[in-house]
C-alpha cells in the first residue's frame, strides 16, 4: 500500500474523537482509585492490633512514606509515559527509582544494625508477607496498568514497569497496616523486596503488551 | 519547525480531533512528508523510509486521544516519529542478522567440497525453493507473508497498512503457509 493510499484510508475512518484527560487529571482520579482498592485489600488482611502505637514509631513512618512516595510519583509518571512525548527528558521517570531506591538503603542501613533478626524476619509466618504485597497491590496495579494501556505508551516496559511500581508499592503500604512486624530485615526481605520484583516483572510483560502502537 | 508550521499542523489536528476529513488528509500528508524528513536526516536515504512514514501515520492515528489541544504538537508527533524509526531500526538489525548475502551463498558453478559447502549448497537451494514456491502465492498472500515472516510485522500492522481486517490478514497467512508447504513438499520430492 502506497502511503497516498494510506492517508486516505485513515482520513476516511476520521470521526469526532473524544480526547483524553492530560495526566495530571487522570492522577487525581487514579490516586483515590487506588486509596479505596488498596483500603479494600487492607481490610480483607484485617488492621494489625497495635496500629496506634506503632504508626508514631520511625520504623512504621519512614518506610511507609517512601513508599507512599514511590507509589505516588510512580502513578503518575506511568501516565505521563503513557502520551507520546510527555518524559521527553526522561529525567521524570528517575524520581520513583530514586525514591524506590532510598526505601531499599533505608531499611538495609537499619537491618545492617540488626544482623541477628534477618533470620526471623524471613521466617513463616513473616515470609506470607511478599504474598500478601503481591494480593493487595495487585489490583492497583492492574488499574494503573489499564489507564496506561488506555492511551499510547511508546515505552511498554516503562510504562509497564512504572504502573507495576505504583500498584505495589501501594500494595506494600497497604501491607504495613496489617503486618505488626516492623522489624527492618522483615520489611527490607518481604515488603520492599516483593516490589521490584514484580515490577520487574510487568516491565517486562509490558514490552509486549503494552504497546498498543508498535508492530512488535 | 517554524512556528507558523506549528500552529498550522496544530490547527489541523484540532479540526481532525472534531472530525474534519479534510483536515486530517491534509495533517498526514504533513505529517509524512516530516517524517520522510526526519528518518532521511537520520539514517541517510534508505529503502525503508516509506515503512517509518506509513508506522508513524498509524501510530499518529491510533495515539491522537492523548493530544493535548493546549500544547504544541511538535514534540507529541516527533516522539511517535522517532520511536517508529528506532523500531524499524532494530528491526532491520535483525533481518539483517538472520539473511545471507547473496555473495557468499553457494554457486553451483564454482563447485566445492566439505561439510561447510554442503549447508551453503542446501541453503542455497532452500532459497531458490521458496523463492519459487512464493511466486505460486496470490499477490496478496505473497505480501501478507513477506510482511509478517521477512520484514517481522505484526498482524495488526499488516491488518492498517493494507486495508484489510486482522482476522482477513491471518487467514490470507494462513492460506499462503498451506500453498507454500504444498509447493515446497512437491519440489522436495522432486529433488
Amino acid at each position: 500500500v502506497d502511503t497516498e493510499s494510506l492517508i486516505a484510508s485513515l482520513a476516511g475512518r476520521a470521526e469526532r474523537v473524544r480526547p483524553l484527560p492530560p495526566p495530571a487529571r487522570r492522577w487525581a482520579v487514579w490516586l483515590p482509585a487506588v486509596l479505596a482498592l488498596t483500603g479494600a485489600g487492607l481490610w480483607v488482611l484485617g488492621i494489625r492490633p497495635d496500629l496506634g502505637s506503632a504508626s508514631a514509631t520511625p520504623m512504621f513512618v519512614a518506610p511507609g512514606t517512601l513508599a507512599l512516595g514511590t507509589a505516588l510519583t510512580a502513578g503518575a509518571v506511568a501516565l505521563v509515559l503513557a502520551v507520546p512525548g510527555g518524559d521527553a527528558s526522561g529525567r521524570g521517570r528517575l524520581v520513583p527509582l530514586a525514591l524506590l531506591g532510598g526505601w531499599g538503603l533505608w531499611l538495609l542501613a537499619m537491618a545492617w544494625r540488626e544482623p541477628a533478626t534477618f533470620a526471623s524476619g524471613i521466617a513463616w509466618p513473616w515470609t506470607a508477607c511478599f504474598g500478601k504485597v503481591f494480593a493487595v497491590g495487585a489490583l492497583p496495579a492492574a488499574l494503573t496498568y489499564v489507564m496506561v494501556r488506555r492511551a499510547a505508551p511508546l515505552d511498554g516496559g516503562w510504562a509497564g514497569g512504572t504502573a507495576a511500581l505504583a500498584g505495589w508499592a501501594m500494595g506494600a503500604v497497604g501491607v504495613q497496616f496489617a503486618c505488626p512486624n516492623d522489624q527492618a530485615a522483615h520489611l527490607l526481605l518481604t515488603h520492599f523486596a516483593a516490589v521490584p520484583v514484580f515490577a520487574l516483572g510487568a516491565a517486562l510483560a509490558g514490552r509486549r503488551w503494552l504497546r498498543p502502537l508498535t508492530a512488535g | 519547525v517554524t512556528i507558523e508550521q506549528e500552529q498550522r499542523a496544530s490547527d489541523l489536528m484540532g479540526r481532525s480531533l472534531d472530525g474534519d476529513k479534510v483536515a486530517y488528509a491534509e495533517l498526514l500528508t504533513l505529517l509524512a512528508s516530516a517524517t520522510s524528513r526526519f528518518v532521511r536526516a537520520r539514517v541517510g536515504d534508505v529503502a525503508w523510509v516509506d515503512d517509518v512514514v506509513q508506522e508513524t501515520l498509524l501510530s499518529v492515528h491510533g495515539a491522537r486521544r492523548t493530544f493535548d489541544r493546549r500544547r504544541p504538537l511538535a514534540p507529541w508527533f516527533y516522539a511517535i516519529a522517532s520511536s517508529r524509526l528506532v523500531d524499524a531500526i532494530r528491526r532491520e538489525r535483525r533481518i539483517a542478522s538472520r539473511e545471507l548475502a547473496g555473495d557468499v551463498l553457494f554457486d553451483p558453478a564454482a563447485g566445492g567440497s566439505g561439510n561447510g559447502d554442503a549447508a551453503e549448497a542446501r541453503v542455497a537451494i532452500d532459497r531458490d525453493a521458496l523463492a519459487i514456491a512464493m511466486r505460486s502465492l496470490t499477490p496478496k498472500q505473497r505480501t501478507v507473508v513477506h510482511a509478517l515472516k521477512v520484514r517481522g510485522d505484526s498482524v495488526r500492522d499488516v491488518s492498517g497498512r493494507l486495508g484489510m481486517s486482522e482476522t482477513a490478514v491471518k487467514v490470507t497467512a494462513h492460506r499462503g503457509y498451506r500453498a507454500l508447504r504444498r509447493v515446497l513438499g512437491e519440489s522436495r520430492r522432486g529433488h
